[in-house]
C-alpha cells in the first residue's frame, strides 16, 4: 500500500506555519517525536509525516490559539496526565518509602504460616 | 519526616541508604542502596549503588550515582557521574566535569566544565562555556555556547547563540532563531584555520552563520556570513551573502 505523505516543507506552505512554530511545538509534545519520518531524498535529507496524522493535528493547534501550548499539550497528553500513578506509602516511625504501584512486582503478608499476597488483589481494585 | 537524621562522614563508611537531613562527605561513603536527603555535600568520595534524590547537591570531590538521581540544585565542581537519568528542577552548575548515561531533563543549566549526555537533553535555559557532548536530541528554549558542543541528534531551541571558540559538531538544528558567530582572531597567534561548525541541516526562521559548514540551510530570513560553506539554501524571504559560499540557491 502506498503511503500518503506530506514533506514537511508542504506542510509548512499548505498552513503558513514557520520552522520555528513547528520545532516549538514538537519541543512542548504538541507532535510525538514519531511522527517525524526521516527520509532520503535526491536533494538530500527530508522530513515527511502521514498525512492523515498531521494534518488534523496542525489545523487543531491552529483552531485553538484561545488556549496556551502548554494547555493544549497537556489536553493532548492528557491520557498519561489525567491518570495519576497510585502509590504505596510505608511508614514507621523513621521515615516513610513510597512505591509505585506499576514498579512492584509483589507484596506479600507472611505470619506463620500464611502468606497473602496483595498486589493482585489491590492492582484489580485500582482499575 | 521531621525526625530525619544527619549525616557526617570523615572516615570510610559504608551503609545500606536511607532518608537524611544532611549529608556530609570528607571521607568515603559508599552507599548500597536509595540515598535520600535534604542536602549532600561531597568533597571526598561517594559511591551510590542505588537511586539518589536531593534538594541541593555540592561535588567537590567524586560523586558516582548508578541509578537514577534527581538533583534540584546541583553544583559539580569535582567530579559526578550517574548512569541512570537525571532531573534538576533549579540549576545545575557544571564546573568539573559531569557524566551522565542516561538522560538528563534541568531548567537552568550552566556548563563550564565538561558534560556529557548520553541520551537526551532537555533544558529550559542552557549555557555552555565548556565541553558539552550530548549522544541523543537536546531541547531548550534558549542555547548559548561558545565552547566546544557535539550534539549527535537534532538540536532543538527557541534560540541558538553560538559563539565558535572550538570545533562544533551537531546533527541537526531546528528552531526559530539561530545564531551562529565565528570567534575574532585574537590578534598575536595569527591562525589562519578558524573553528568551525559542522552541521547536516539547519532549520529556522532567522538564520545567521559564519564559519559553518553545512549541507542544507532552511529558512525565512538567511544570512550567510564569512567562511561559511553551505551546499544548498531554501529560503521564503531574504538571502544574503556576505563572505561565504553556497552552492545552490533556492527561492521557495
Amino acid at each position: 500500500m502506498e503511503e500518503d505523505l506530506i514533506s514537511k516543507k508542504e506542510l509548512l506552505q499548505r498552513y503558513g506555519i514557520s520552522y520555528g512554530a513547528l520545532y516549538r511545538w514538537k519541543r512542548m509534545g504538541l507532535i510525538p517525536e514519531d511522527w517525524f519520518l526521516r527520509k532520503s531524498t535526491p536533494t538530500g535529507q527530508e522530513t515527511y509525516f502521514h498525512r492523515g496524522q498531521i494534518c488534523p493535528r496542525v489545523e487543531l493547534i491552529l483552531s485553538r490559539r484561545d488556549v496556551s501550548l502548554e494547555g493544549l499539550a497537556e489536553e493532548l497528553n492528557g491520557g498519561q496526565a489525567q491518570k495519576p500513578r497510585s502509590m504505596l506509602i510505608i511508614s514507621d516511625r523513621f521515615s516513610s518509602k513510597r512505591f509505585y504501584l506499576d514498579e512492584l512486582t509483589a507484596v506479600t503478608l507472611v505470619s506463620g504460616e500464611n502468606k497473602t499476597e496483595f498486589l493482585q488483589l489491590w492492582k484489580g481494585e485500582i482499575q | 519526616m521531621s525526625n530525619r537524621e544527619n549525616l557526617h562522614v570523615s572516615g570510610i563508611v559504608k551503609n545500606t541508604g536511607g532518608v537524611y537531613a544532611e549529608v556530609h562527605v570528607s571521607a568515603v561513603l559508599k552507599v548500597d542502596g536509595d540515598l535520600e536527603c535534604e542536602s549532600l555535600h561531597s568533597s571526598g568520595s561517594t559511591k551510590i549503588r542505588g537511586s539518589f534524590a536531593g534538594d541541593s547537591v555540592r561535588c567537590s570531590g567524586a560523586l558516582s550515582i548508578a541509578g537514577n538521581a534527581r538533583m534540584d540544585h546541583a553544583h559539580c565542581s569535582g567530579s559526578l557521574r550517574c548512569d541512570g537519568d537525571v532531573s534538576s528542577a533549579e540549576r545545575l552548575k557544571v564546573s568539573g566535569s559531569v557524566q551522565i548515561g542516561g538522560s538528563l531533563r534541568a531548567r537552568e543549566t550552566q556548563i563550564s566544565g565538561a558534560c556529557h549526555v548520553g541520551g537526551q537533553l532537555h533544558a529550559t535555559e542552557l549555557t555552555c562555556s565548556g565541553a558539552l557532548t550530548a549522544d541523543g536530541d537536546v531541547e531548550a528554549e534558549t542555547f548559548r555556547t561558545s565552547g566546544a558542543v557535539t550534539v549527535n541528534g537534532l538540536l532543538n531551541a527557541e534560540q541558538v547563540e553560538m559563539k565558535l571558540c572550538s570545533p562544533c559538531r551537531i546533527g541537526e538544528i531546528g528552531g526559530s532563531s539561530i545564531t551562529v558567530l565565528s570567534k575574532e582572531p585574537s590578534g598575536i597567534f595569527f591562525r589562519r584555520d578558524v573553528p568551525r561548525l559542522t552541521v547536516k541541516i539547519i532549520e529556522g526562521d532567522t538564520v545567521e552563520l559564519e564559519a559553518t559548514r553545512a549541507e542544507i540551510v532552511r529558512g525565512k530570513n538567511v544570512r550567510i556570513g564569512k567562511e561559511c560553506e553551505i551546499d544548498r539554501v531554501e529560503y521564503s524571504g531574504n538571502l544574503e551573502v556576505e563572505g561565504g559560499s553556497v552552492r545552490e540557491k533556492i527561492k521557495v
